[in-house]
């Protein structure tokens, strides 16, 4: 009976993280929490699945992964482009007008191509590292570094942040170099 | 056993160097990298809804009583 408090104690500490990555997947909230409603159920059903000790976090963001994907195959794209315009026209609620910044990236952030967007999130703000993204999103290191080197390219370029002096094209270019070895 | 000093520098600078490559795993330029953060935390810092908490209130609750019952049921 402990091991099954600790377990829900364990899921709402990754919920806010859960949120976020699904928000980024699904591009509109209602669809987020609703991945994240299924996330949970999926999890507390096979949680004698869970190796106790391994990443729960991880493990979690799996399945929501998978189960993100199961539906976009179930339901077809365009259902996700309609709500992804939903998505950027409910950014702009009042309390967020200090956040013109975040909007404009939020969008840039949605003319990435799936796969490379869940590369930077995982990367860059999730804190998993490349071995944990690769087992998430079930591809070799390598591909994950290079889905985040394309799109760091690219939301450089669609936020023109190469432009504003602070980073010139050759120091984008040569720290994308710099960081993607070969795994 | 003590190490030397010698061994020391060497460990310190084999440490420093994984921690500067397992940072650069992470090191997106900061413009993006400020904002992609500033993205997430926005999401991410928000209060676990209350659906969330219930809901697994209530699958506690559905596998306790499953519990409790298939425990009846060796008794008996």
């Amino acid at each position: 009976m402990t091991a099954e408090t600790d377990f829900r104690r364990e899921l709402i500490q990754v919920i806010p993280n859960l949120r976020a990555f699904a928000a980024s997947l699904a591009g509109s909230f209602d669809r987020a929490d609703d991945l994240v409603q299924e996330t949970l159920v999926k999890a507390w059903d096979k949680q004698h699945t869970f190796q106790p000790g391994t990443n729960l976090k991880a493990w979690l963001f799996t399945i929501l992964r998978n189960e993100f994907y199961t539906q976009m195959r179930k339901k077809g794209r365009e259902v996700q482009d309609v709500d992804g315009i939903h998505a950027m026209q409910l950014a702009g609620h009042p309390e967020q007008q200090g956040h013109l910044d975040l909007q404009d990236f939020r969008k840039a952030l949605e003319m990435l191509p799936d796969d490379q967007r869940e590369a930077l999130i995982l990367i860059g703000a999730s804190g998993f590292s490349y071995e944990e993204a690769a087992e998430i999103c079930h591809c070799a290191v390598g591909t994950i570094k290079s889905r985040v080197s394309r799109a760091r390219t690219r939301i450089g370029q669609i936020l023109k942040i190469e432009g504003d002096g602070e980073y010139g094209p050759d120091s984008i270019a040569s720290q994308i170099i710099g960081v993607a070895p070969a795994a | 056993m003590e190490e030397s000093d010698v061994e020391k520098d060497v460990r310190e600078a084999g440490a420093a160097e994984k921690k500067q490559e397992s940072e650069m795993s992470f090191a997106l330029p900061n413009a993006i990298g400020d904002r992609l953060k500033a993205y997430y935390d926005d999401v991410a810092s928000a209060p676990v809804p209350d659906r969330f908490l219930s809901l697994l209130e209530q699958l506690d609750r559905a596998e306790e009583k499953k519990k409790q019952k298939s425990d009846g049921e060796e008794v008996e």
